[in-house]
């Protein structure tokens, strides 16, 4: 059963479309990520599926309900803003309770519920500050709370770490992390951020000019993208794209040439692809006998326990995470490419080429 | 040659200007604040003098209330109620009308909306006076001459488009987010009006408030066009007092304490939101 799904959804602003036909399925109790750059739309969709923006067309339906035209107070969702939007003129325990008192709780119960949220939370001492008096950090913490307390249906969070420092970044993360899985709440997770969407998601809808890409699990999306952008976007650093001629049982390029063996793309003699290569898929030939490639070193950056090379394969930019290792500017180095990882595009139209030709 | 120890240190002589600096500012100030107060303790002093020694400039003399009892029979009174029911009406008024024109015009995105807001300023462009004679004639023709109500009228007009330019600021002021915030949390639009927006906009509220009402408590000059005895304002009435027979400058400065004492304890009221309000003109999200 699903908590959340769009049909179909569109947005459009003075006729400027910025969601297109996004359609979705949100598994009760699941964490699904929105992931993509500014303005790909993901905080737009979020904010439709909160009912503060109104959908052009489609339809968006919680639980059984078909919610496209409710306001926001009878969608039963909870959400964390960017800002947070804490009430300036409320204590922590008030911005908490508002929300119930709106909703005519009975009081024992508000103060319950706040007691277990601000324990969860580790709030308990600040229930009487008002917002200024406190760090970003806490502050993201009341947000949650006060979403937490609602006992919502769905859970929206539309970019909640943006504005935390890198350390505080990951501290709440994997906070977010736990609650989630020990509250078995579901929750819609928009960030730019793909270290957040790979750590926290169950599934991850990557979003790039107002349409879905992709939708599946992080690893399979990793393991797996559909198409030339999915693949650039996740992973750091980013997946190597290299554009190469089939011939024959050889995929060659410029000063380049590899044997895939079985892992040959089923295109026709002399079609170029494009072959994507995750930097860590290479190796450092045993001999010079072994290498597939010979690595012309631009930028040799350390980065403790690995090394990233940056330089070029006959005329085109390649980048690598090696096991640590020393090389200056000018060298070349003999490398393995890993066939068995490569992924295969269509040169044209960017799709992911699944079939290999035996060979 | 000089001894370190007997030439002053430049160290110590910094600290030493300073604090000159400041004594001739505070003196400054002190100096400033009593020549503008002077005409206001002036004439509470009159208003307590007995007739016989009203110019008088000793400082000891026998208070009188004589002054205020003579008001209390005249026809004062009446005016100063008028003063009232109209200072207040139209306040009420303006700030019921203005603040919600203010908040829909700082949040409603239509083409028109700047249009708008320069035609309400409009409103304040021509001097009043120029209006006096078509108000005078319109009322007269309406039976608005005369009448607190007509009053009223009046003092919304000017008052409204200030009610509406001072509070939009305030509204900007207010994310949106806390609004989206409050709706998500099961507010009606109204609800999250009334229980986020406008506790921010506070100080804003008040020190509009202040002015409205000063501005029409304060005000002679339409009082006295366009009123005869029902509706006379208190600044009218003093004028009253100068008369063929003598003037009154028991009275006159009497009424004029009466005058004062509201606005003066209506701004210590709301001093704290006043400064912020004045000075502010925005609040941290």
């Amino acid at each position: 059963m699903s908590t959340v799904r769009l049909e179909k959804v569109c947005k459009a602003f003075d006729d400027v479309p910025v969601v297109k036909d996004v359609s979705l399925d949100l598994p009760t109790g699941s964490l699904t990520v929105f992931l993509g750059p500014s303005g790909c739309g993901k905080t737009t969709t979020l904010r439709m599926l909160a009912g503060l923006e109104s959908v052009s067309s489609g339809r968006i339906f919680i639980g059984d309900n078909d919610v496209t035209d409710l306001d926001p107070r009878d969608r039963n969702i909870a959400m964390v803003f960017q800002n947070y939007a804490l009430y300036p003129h409320k204590t922590v325990a008030e911005n908490m309770a508002f929300g119930l008192r709106v909703r005519k709780v009975d009081p024992t119960e508000i103060e319950r519920r706040i007691r277990t949220a601000s324990e969860l939370l580790g709030l308990s001492q600040l229930l009487e500050r008002r917002p200024r008096q406190l760090s970003g950090g806490q502050m993201q913490r009341v947000a949650l709370g006060r979403a937490l307390v609602r006992d919502a249906e769905v859970f929206l969070l539309d970019e909640p770490l943006s504005n935390l420092d890198a350390k505080l970044r990951v501290q709440m993360r994997e906070e977010i992390y736990k609650l989630q899985r020990r509250l078995g709440k579901s929750m819609v997770y928009v960030t730019h951020d793909q270290v957040e969407a790979m750590t926290l998601a169950d599934q991850i809808a990557i979003m790039r000019d107002g349409q879905v890409q992709q939708v599946a699990s992080p690893l399979e999306i990793f393991d797996r993208p559909v198409n030339l952008y999915v693949a650039t976007f996740i992973g750091t650093p980013e997946m190597n794209i290299l554009t190469m001629r089939r011939e024959g049982d050889r995929l060659v390029a410029p000063a380049l040439s590899v044997r895939p063996g079985g892992f040959l793309p089923a295109v026709k003699d002399g079609v170029q692809v494009k072959v994507g290569i995750r930097p860590d898929h290479v190796q450092l030939a045993a001999s010079e006998s072994d290498a597939s490639a010979w690595l012309t070193i631009d930028v040799c950056e350390q980065l403790g326990t690995t090394t990233l090379l940056s330089g070029h394969l006959g005329e085109q930019s390649f980048r690598t995470l090696l096991p640590r290792t020393q090389a200056k500017l000018g060298d070349r180095l003999p490398i393995r490419l890993l066939v068995e990882h490569f992924h295969f595009f269509d040169a044209d139209t960017g799709l992911r080429l699944d079939n290999y030709q035996s060979t | 040659m000089m001894t370190r120890a007997s030439s002053p240190s430049p160290q110590a002589v910094r600290p030493l200007r300073k604090l000159h600096a400041r004594r001739i500012g505070d003196a400054f100030t002190i100096v400033l604040t009593l020549a503008v107060l002077f005409p206001f303790f002036w004439l509470i002093q009159v208003s307590f003098r007995p007739n016989e020694d009203i110019f008088g400039s000793d400082i000891l003399f026998s208070p009188t209330l004589e002054h205020y009892r003579a008001l209390w029979k005249g026809n004062f009174p009446g005016s100063f109620i008028n003063s009232i029911v109209t200072s207040v009406s139209a306040t009420v008024l303006a700030m019921l009308i203005g603040v919600p024109a203010a908040y829909a015009l700082s949040r409603a995105q239509f083409r028109a909306s700047r249009g708008i807001r320069m035609w309400i300023l409009v409103t304040r462009m021509a001097p009043p006076v120029a209006f006096t004679i078509p108000l005078f004639i319109a009322f007269k023709f309406m039976q608005l001459h005369d009448t607190r109500i007509g009053l009223i009228i009046v003092y919304l007009t000017f008052s409204l488009a200030l009610v509406i330019w001072m509070m939009k600021p305030f509204f900007d002021a207010v994310p949106t987010a806390l609004e989206e915030a409050a709706a998500i949390d099961g507010c009606s639009t109204w609800r999250a009006f009334f229980s986020v927006t406008l506790p921010l906009t506070a100080p804003g509220l008040a020190a509009t408030a202040v002015i409205c009402f000063i501005q029409a408590w304060n005000d002679f000059f339409f009082a006295l066009i366009l009123t005869r005895t029902q509706a006379s304002t208190a600044p009218v009435a003093i004028v009253g007092f100068i008369q063929y027979a003598g003037w009154e400058w028991g009275r006159m400065a009497a009424a004029g304490t009466l005058v004062m004492a509201p606005v003066v304890i209506f701004a210590i009221l709301v001093r704290r939101y006043l400064v912020h309000g004045l000075a502010a003109g925005s609040i941290k999200g």
